[in-house]
């Protein structure tokens, strides 16, 4: 047991592991985001992990036929925004519901990604023949100089800045903008928002576009940062993550930071997980089992607060009419 | 209308017999043709620009089933677990609950299917493929249970926590095979599954196997639950109008938890039937996908398992048409997901084609008035 204490004390100390943590949170970070400012305006973005694929995919193939790979990431960034908008045409003028507009999208991606790979490449898996290329890394000249901080936040890429730089920026558009106040207002009460003359359909648009981007974003991440190539279903999930992450972070950007992390946590805590002498399959199951769990914590508060405020709600409509009661 | 069409002869029955059905479900008839046609159509787009010999490899997609016995087996096979998994997806929507968990219900039902047949019972005859397709729905049910629970009582978002237990059930049964039941002279199966507990082959030279049976029975159970019993109507109550439900003193949220269980049950009864059926020993590594194949089926079939068949076979002929394609004419398997996402967008799509349903009433409604008004003259003359 103190052995094991031991090695986990070792992997807890060691920078590298915290530098693990940064760069494996930045796909779900950004997902998360996505989901969340979608979630925001009253929907449910289940097509994230087709939009990821899908941007992943793009991505690289920008990147490798013109070989500049900014021009990958433009293309990523253009396949998040079109699927963003696939998806609110689909739920929000055709009135499909929104979770199977998320599944088809998720059918679509995957399928069409994978398709279009063997077309364009003749690769199965991934397109490792491509020779794509990845994104520059950042290195602050002062900070990566501070000794245990400096490792961990060197070298990571750039769309890690943008990922964790994403977070008071949507913080601030969802709190601070009229557009932030649009988005929150059609989430919260439709109706109510559309009697003050909000537009409800172009608000949600404009949050599943923003959505998309995001989703963009995490896909170029994964096809041209964290692995140097696409591969098939290379999402693996993270698009689900997020909407758990989200649901745990009550679609808050600075909650939603916190539950990616601990996702990102766990994940890289199972890359370690052979050198602790526990079976990996175990460690995987741990950021799900922590979302069930958070999300049920969640779900308690929310309902403890319903009731709080019906029981308030109750009492303050009561008073008056005691009033009226003892006047008479 | 009905009185009318006496004479049954010529084409003026036809188009009589055709106006007998109401201008809703012509509208829907006609909404189903066009999704289909918009999904075969970029499919066929598809194909014929990334092939390298497109002609054969559209005769393979389309025709493929008739090619060759072979092939038609395949597409009995595809239909097996596209029968079950529409019918435990039908069962848990039917209450207007979107649970996505049948992913991991089929593959620990899948698992624990075959741990019983190498194990617990693999020699006796009937029994053994009974009792490990039983414990393949118990333990379908037991996983589904755990998030049916946490939306029952602390109302826990369905989606999610069912999204989530599929991984947990995926890494968890990976556990299994590699730590615990592994042959270890393999690199990712277990030990065979004894050859009694394996399900017989219905047609000698084929793998269609007694599982056929066994999702028609499902489906037609799933039919009668949903459309004939009080139960059934209950359910369809609670999934259309849980407000309605409520005042007529059903108890919404524990209907909505016992439709979630049957299909839970049903889920974890497929991974059981596909593993007894065409395997000899377990060796998934990933989720099958089966279970995202119900939520499809479910939606072709608007939640009726009455349409199930018809969408299974459909799927399925396509499906076969695609895996002959991929190997006969180098197509892609994969273009059978975008065929299928496409005609999922427009086939629950309500505003689709709403202007075209407008006219039709119009129309519809302007046919009764001359005919009431023909009728009216025949009177007065």
């Amino acid at each position: 047991m103190s052995g094991f204490l031991d090695v986990l004390g070792g992997i807890f100390s060691n920078p590298n592991f915290y530098f693990t943590v940064l760069s494996t949170t930045v796909p779900i970070l950004l997902a998360t985001l996505g989901c969340a400012i979608a979630e925001n305006a009253g929907s449910t973005n289940l097509g994230m992990e087709g939009i990821m694929v899908m941007s992943a995919f793009f991505g690289v193939i920008g990147s490798a036929y013109t070989g500049i790979i900014w021009v990958g990431l433009l293309v990523a960034l253009v396949t998040g925004v079109v699927m963003g908008l696939v998806v609110a045409y689909f739920a929000l003028y055709l009135k499909v519901d929104i979770i199977l507009v998320g599944i088809a999208v998720n059918l679509i991606g995957a399928g069409l990604s994978a398709f279009l790979m063997y077309v364009l490449t003749g690769d199965r898996s991934a397109t490792t023949s491509l020779h794509s290329g990845t994104l520059p890394t950042v290195t602050v000249p002062v900070l990566s100089n501070i000794p245990f901080i400096g490792t961990i936040i060197s070298n990571q890429s750039i769309l890690a800045w943008v990922a964790y730089l994403a977070v008071p920026l949507l913080a601030a558009l969802l709190n601070k903008t009229r557009l932030g106040l649009r988005i929150r207002s059609v989430g919260e009460n439709p109706d109510a928002a559309a009697s003050v003359g909000v537009s409800v359909n172009r608000t949600k648009m404009i949050a599943l576009v923003i959505s998309g981007l995001l989703g963009g974003i995490a896909g170029a991440y994964l096809s041209m940062s964290y692995l140097p190539y696409f591969s098939k279903g290379m999402s693996g999930g993270r698009g689900f993550i997020a909407l758990a992450a989200t649901a745990m972070a009550n679609n808050t950007p600075v909650g939603s930071l916190g539950t990616s992390l601990l996702f990102g946590f766990f994940y890289a805590l199972s890359t370690y997980a052979s050198t602790l002498g526990i079976p990996d399959q175990l460690v995987m199951t741990l950021p799900y089992l922590a979302t069930i769990v958070g999300l049920v914590v969640f779900s308690i508060n929310v309902q403890r607060r319903e009731r709080k405020r019906l029981h308030e709600g109750v009492r303050r409509r009561s008073r008056p009419e005691r009033d009226a009661a003892e006047q008479a | 209308m009905r009185t009318l069409s006496k004479d049954t002869s010529g084409l003026g029955a036809v188009s009589r017999r055709l106006g007998a059905i109401s201008v809703q479900t012509r509208h829907e008839m006609l909404r189903m043709a066009v999704a289909v046609a918009i999904g075969l159509g970029v499919a066929v787009v598809l194909i014929a620009l990334t092939a390298a010999d497109p002609a054969r490899a559209l005769t393979y997609f389309v025709a493929a089933p008739f090619m060759g016995p072979s092939y038609f087996s395949h597409m009995i096979e595809v239909i097996i677990p596209l029968m079950m998994t529409g019918a435990a997806v039908s069962i848990m929507f039917a209450t207007n609950q979107f649970n996505l968990g049948l992913e991991g219900a089929i593959y620990l039902g899948g698992l624990m299917a075959a741990v019983s047949g190498i194990y617990l019972m693999p020699d006796l005859p009937v029994l053994s493929p009974v009792f490990s397709i039983l414990l393949g729905a118990a333990v379908g049910f037991a996983i589904i249970a755990i998030p049916a629970l946490l939306q029952y009582k602390f109302k826990a978002n369905i989606v999610v926590s069912t999204l989530m237990m599929n991984y947990v059930c995926l890494y968890v049964g990976l556990f299994l095979l590699f730590r615990v039941f592994k042959d270890p002279a393999s690199s990712q199966h277990t030990y065979p599954i004894g050859p009694a507990a394996g399900l017989p082959v219905l047609i000698p030279g084929t793998k269609i196997h007694a599982g056929l049976i066994l999702s028609v029975a499902i489906v037609i159970l799933a039919y009668v639950l949903l459309y004939k019993t009080r139960l059934g109507f209950s359910l369809r109550m609670v999934g259309q109008n849980p407000n309605f439900a409520r005042y007529a003193g059903l108890g919404v949220s524990g209907l909505a938890l016992v439709a979630q269980l049957m299909g839970g049950a049903i889920g974890g009864m497929t991974g059981a039937v596909q593993m007894l059926g065409l395997y000899d020993r377990f060796q998934w590594t990933t989720l099958t996908g089966f279970g995202w194949d119900g939520v499809t089926m479910a939606i072709f079939a608007r939640n009726n398992p009455k349409y199930l068949p018809f969408a299974a076979v459909f799927l399925a002929y396509f499906r076969t048409g695609a895996w002959v394609m991929s190997f006969k004419a180098g197509v892609q398997i994969d273009l059978v997901s975008v065929f299928e996402g496409v005609m999922v967008l427009f086939l629950m799509a309500e505003k689709f084609l709403s202007g075209t349903y407008r006219k039709m009433v119009f129309a519809d409604a302007d046919r009764k008035r001359k005919e009431r008004e023909a009728a009216g003259e025949e009177v007065a003359a």
